[in-house]
């Protein structure tokens, strides 16, 4: 089992740091063990924060005293016993930081503009930049995929499934309404 | 002879238009989700929920149940030609079957697949028929300590079973039921969690972590990494050649490991067919009477995961039918369905629901024939998928991810749900956590809960009754033994000696 380095921890005393605050804060919420010994609404989560706590003292311990990780399961097992014998060979994952920004900002700018520009217009916006962003060049081809997805989604959903999906705010509203009337949804 | 003329009667619902429609989609998309590496059977069967929201609730659940058991199979055909498993619980396919291809071989490696596939899918549902009405008839003698440690059951085992960590797994599951208590508590109405945030108040969805974890986290890793995929290369043609009866009956004793393996894995909540399909090709490979050969591109390698596979979709269904419990992903969009229908699964479903219910089992034998028959003649062209930019299969996954969970609801507070848990599962992924014991916990979290505040209301807080009843001791017993050999074991090869040179 490699060495594990003392940076690694950082999830373990995140967790732990967390799982103490909410221990602390569900103290509020009602009383453990009242008069009638009764277990109240904040006994169930607490025992899952205990856990939770206990947990990562334990691999945190092994991580710092004695530089090792966890036992994984029977899974992760087999897995290891198959190293190297056939396994496809995986090769080490790539972290592009900028790149994963771009991402959870485009998820993020979704939602956000979703109830504004309406489904019709956030969506055509959000497949084109996703496709264009995850590296996939082709302008036509992501122009096409975009409008025409997004054509069909709304078709599906609207005219099919009846989902109400969102219609956005003033004049991108007048564009969904037109948008359905092409395609015959009311 | 009443099972058998229910049957019957499923048989003839199951070729209704609408039903067998359903089907056929259930049984082409659920290849399709299969083939592709990008999108995992549960990914695939959260995206098709939403499309059966106005279908009734035969069709819907026919068509999420046929994705599901073709999924188990359709991964098989990329690990064995471009050794690129489309599912996770296809990668010790890569093992023997890649292997076997390898050596100019690939038509009878697909021929071995085929033949597991369809043995363990009739077997999973024979044995899922003949085992659902009497565990039915038992189970209407649980009472909530019995569903407790039922649950606890499921969740010790999935943390036990898989994983690269038993803490991260540990870690996973107590984050979802944690998830689970945000809201109003069910037994004294009590706010928890909530910090006064409106959002929080209901509660968070099941659902929308599921869509958001699997779905958008997993987008999110490849995205990071620009969509690079392996160049596929192919060695031989797509074609299949079926192994001999001779050759078959030769390989009985793995055929019977782990088709009870699969079914094992099924029934307990939360060891789903990855786990199965690991655990079989790690028996094989212990047991097996061609053990020292298992890695080398035999056809043991093969059989085995993937009958386990399949055979663990059968053994799941019993509990989601009988006990309202989903073990697994897949088992728990099918909840959703049921429960968006308005349908509560349940010891009763055999009164209130049963031509439903024998229809689904019909349909399943069907979609078995129908996924071989697939496989067989036209997964050539299903493995063209393959080819299509990741890019843009990548954003529809996420635009029908948002729209599944907008439409569950029509609640655009959901999607913010949504794009939060897409990070959580990211980091999940980046920092070696695995989902599925959080997406279990955030499922089975209210149900262990209200079992457990009902079991201390009505035994007076006497928590050792867990283990005085035959049921739940019996249960919690097996729970402590599930848990207990990978700590023991990790304990006494791992922690011992790290001890021992700690102290040198």
């Amino acid at each position: 089992m490699d060495k594990p380095s003392r940076k690694d921890t950082i999830p373990y005393f995140l967790v732990l740091a967390i799982a103490g605050a909410l221990f602390v804060y569900a103290g509020n919420i009602g009383s453990m063990g009242s008069a009638d010994r009764a277990i109240g609404p904040s006994f169930w989560p607490r025992l899952i924060l205990v856990l939770a706590m206990c947990v990562c003292v334990f691999e945190l311990i092994f991580r710092w005293f004695f530089d090792m990780e966890g036992a994984g399961g029977l899974l992760s097992q087999v897995e290891h016993e198959m190293d190297g014998e056939g396994a496809a060979a995986e090769e080490p994952e790539e972290y592009h930081l900028p790149q994963l920004l771009i991402g959870v900002g485009l998820t993020l700018a979704y939602v956000w503009a979703l109830p504004l520009l309406g489904f019709a217009v956030a969506s055509l916006l959000f497949i084109a930049l996703f496709i264009w962003l995850g590296t996939y060049r082709r302008g036509r081809v992501v122009a096409a995929v975009s409008v025409l997805g997004t054509l069909l989604l709304m078709f599906i959903f609207m005219k099919v499934v009846y989902v109400s999906l969102p219609l956005g705010e003033g004049p991108f509203e007048s564009i969904s309404v037109f948008l359905m009337n092409l395609m015959g949804i009311h | 002879m009443d099972v058998i003329a229910q049957l019957g009667s499923g048989f003839a619902n199951v070729f209704i238009p609408a039903n067998l429609l359903a089907l056929t989609i259930g049984i082409v998309v659920g290849m399709l989700v299969a083939v592709l590496p990008g999108l995992t059977l549960v990914m695939g069967v959260v995206l098709a929920l939403p499309f059966t929201y106005k279908l009734g609730i035969t069709p819907a659940v026919i068509l999420l149940t046929a994705m599901y058991i073709t999924g188990t199979y359709g991964g098989a055909f990329t690990a064995i030609l471009f050794k690129v498993p489309g599912e996770p619980l296809d990668v010790p396919l890569l093992w023997d079957g890649w292997r076997m291809a390898q050596t100019g071989r690939p038509a009878e490696a697909l021929g071995w697949t085929l033949f597991a596939a369809f043995f363990a899918g009739i077997l999973t549902v024979v044995c899922m028929v003949a085992m659902a009405v009497p565990f039915a008839k038992f189970a209407l003698k649980f009472d909530a300590p019995d569903y407790f440690a039922i649950i606890v059951f499921g969740l010790t085992s999935v943390v036990a079973l898989g994983g690269a960590s038993l803490t991260n797994a540990f870690i996973s599951l107590f984050f979802g039921l944690f998830i689970a208590t945000i809201g109003v508590d069910e037994t004294f109405g009590a706010e928890r969690f909530s910090f006064g945030i409106p959002l929080l108040t209901d509660g968070v969805e099941y659902l929308t972590v599921m869509v958001g974890a699997y779905g958008v986290g997993e987008v999110l890793v490849r995205f990071e990494q620009g969509f690079k995929t392996a160049p596929l290369s192919m060695g031989a043609k797509v074609q299949t050649k079926l192994p001999g009866l001779v050759e078959a009956i030769r390989m009985r004793m793995t055929i019977l490991r782990s088709s009870l393996i699969g079914l094992l894995c099924g029934i307990v909540p939360g060891a789903g067919a990855t786990i199965a399909s690991f655990v079989s090709y790690g028996i094989e490979r212990q047991y097996g009477a061609n053990k020292a050969k298992l890695g080398s591109g035999v056809p043991e390698g093969i059989v085995a995961p993937q009958i386990a596979s399949t055979a663990s979709v059968g053994g799941h269904m019993v509990p989601l039918l009988v006990l309202g419990i989903p073990g697994s992903g897949a088992t728990a969009v099918i909840l959703g369905a049921f429960l968006l229908h308005g349908v509560q699964p349940g010891p009763q479903i055999f009164q209130t629901q049963a031509a439903m219910v024998y229809t689904l089992f019909a349909s399943m034998f069907v979609a078995v024939f129908g996924m071989c028959l697939l496989g067989y003649f036209a997964i050539k062209p299903l493995v063209r998928v393959l080819y299509f930019p990741e890019a843009i299969t990548s954003a529809y996954v996420v635009m029908l991810c948002f729209i599944g969970a907008f439409a569950a609801r029509n609640n655009l507070t959901d999607l913010w749900m949504v794009a939060v848990f897409g990070v959580v599962g990211y980091l999940f992924e980046r920092f070696k956590f695995p989902i599925a014991p959080m997406i279990l916990g955030c499922i089975l979290g209210p149900t262990a809960e209200r079992s457990f505040q009902t079991t201390m209301i009505s035994f007076q807080n006497d928590w050792t009754i867990f283990m005085q009843r035959p049921v739940s001791g019996t249960v919690m017993l097996l729970a402590a033994i599930a848990l207990g050999i990978p700590v023991i074991k990790a304990w006494r090869e791992t922690y011992i000696p790290a001890i021992r040179r700690g102290r040198k």
